[in-house]
């Protein structure tokens, strides 16, 4: 009965701001990255105004944090989800989230980090109420609206041969992708959508290092095989 | 010839992938593995390969967002999260409690604010009415012909059948009511006293599969 496979449950990560074993702060092998980068400087100021009350700087601050991490987010969720609205609000709501907790981040890890762990974990959750929504509910009928919108979209891509060779690419590509196993897939778009490195994709799933790599690399040989070598 | 006999044999494919991964995150390679791909231009080549795979895959997948989200798409996404956030710490907004009524009870004072005889209008206006409702429905059912009852099942109109929810498009009209209350069905469905129906629920025909054949 379950929707993604077994490691569906599983794959829900640690609530961002709770410190586990793979934070590092027991484990005296790793440690967190050794000065803060800018934008966790800049998330540390956010912290700082919000816990004097001064909201409005908060939140004008709060642009220049999102205007750093947007585009990457977008990549991440839009890789993940395949779905531009759904990942759009994945998105926002991932900042909102910040926000929201920004008085429980910690210097310890890199803002990015944990940035990540919260929207992976919206993310998560939009792709599990996706299945819900595709199990139990028949899909209608395309209505005029969405009909005239995709016929729009059509004939606006509607370019050179090769726009289109290249986006049918894409798409094998994505639905190769889609193919992975839950965790696979969340490690590959981790790791080579979102440039995160194997110790931050571990810090963000709670998952050992050297699991992240085996992941990693079975990701990437399953989707040489599918894609047949060549992308 | 003798060289080549004592030269390490060529990397697997999983040191390749480590070398490649290595590379990109700007961590040192393995020294016996750097020394060898300095040596082995079999392995070099495949190293080379690897890494063109995996970094046109990655061109891919940015020129498939790019396209997605522009620009404008971006300044808008923007535009949302600063109006969001506008709301967060705000203090809830308090009513005000009416001060008339805050100024006319006293603590430990309470006042009768309507006469007796209003409320025994009120008591007696329902009473009536319920006494009226009762005759004519009464009545109308003396006159009518007889309805169907439960009895007349197989006469009574079919109710519409109960099944999926067809919607305009994927999602259009889902809340995040149904999706909690999916979440529970899918809950229900694992407790112990229903595992013992999953094999019916295996050979049943779910409603995806059924749009899938009729599409």
């Amino acid at each position: 009965m379950s929707l993604e496979g077994p490691t569906a449950r599983d794959l829900r990560f640690p609530p961002a701001g709770i410190v586990t074993p793979a934070d590092g702060a027991a484990e005296p092998g790793r440690r967190p990255h050794p000065s803060p980068s800018a934008d966790s400087r800049l998330a540390l100021e956010i912290r700082g105004l919000v816990e004097r009350g001064d909201l409005d700087a908060a939140r004008e601050r709060f642009g220049a944090l999102v205007a750093i991490h947007q585009r990457r987010a977008n990549r991440i969720a839009y890789q993940y989800l395949r779905d531009q609205a759904d990942a759009d609000d994945a998105v926002q709501d991932a900042f909102l989230k910040v926000f929201r907790r920004i008085t429980s981040y910690r210097e310890a890890w890199p803002f990015e980090v944990w940035f990540t762990r919260i929207l992976i974990n919206g993310c998560l959750d939009r792709r599990k109420a996706r299945a819900r929504r595709e199990r139990w509910h028949a899909p209608g009928e395309i209505s005029d609206r969405d009909q005239a919108r995709l016929s729009a979209a059509a004939a606006r891509d509607r370019g050179p041969e090769a726009r289109m060779l290249a986006r049918e690419q894409r798409g094998r590509i994505s639905a190769a992708v889609n193919r992975l196993d839950g965790r696979q897939r969340m490690i590959f778009v981790l790791c080579h959508y979102g440039d995160c490195t194997p110790r931050e994709v571990s810090a963000i799933t709670g998952l050992n290092e050297s699991t992240i790599r085996v992941h990693l690399f079975r990701a990437a040989h399953k989707l040489r095989a599918l894609l047949g070598g060549e992308s | 010839m003798i060289l080549r006999s004592l030269r390490p044999p060529h990397l697997r494919e999983e040191r390749l992938f480590n070398c490649y991964v290595a590379g990109r995150a700007g961590e040192p390679i393995d020294p016996r593995d750097a020394e060898h791909l300095a040596d082995c231009p079999a392995c070099a080549r495949r190293h080379a390969d690897l890494a063109r795979w995996m970094d046109e895959l990655r061109s891919q997948a940015d020129a498939d967002t790019d396209d997605r989200f522009t620009p404008d798409v971006l300044a808008a996404q923007q535009h949302r999260i600063a109006h969001a956030i506008q709301h967060v710490g705000c203090a809830a907004r308090v009513i005000a409690f009416p001060e008339r009524a805050a100024t006319r009870s006293g603590p430990g004072v309470s006042h009768r604010t309507t006469p007796r005889w209003l409320a025994a209008a009120v008591a007696a206006g329902i009473i009536v009415g319920l006494g009226l409702g009762a005759s004519v429905q009464w009545r109308s059912r003396g006159r009518a012909p007889a309805a169907p009852s439960l009895s007349d099942g197989l006469r009574a109109p079919e109710p519409a059948p109960v099944g999926p929810v067809a919607t305009s498009s994927a999602g259009a009209a889902f809340t995040a009511d149904d999706d909690a209350f999916l979440a529970e069905l899918e809950i229900a469905l694992e407790t112990p006293q229903t595992r013992v129906l999953q094999p019916y629920d295996a050979i049943t025909p779910h409603v995806q599969e059924i749009a899938d054949i009729q599409r």
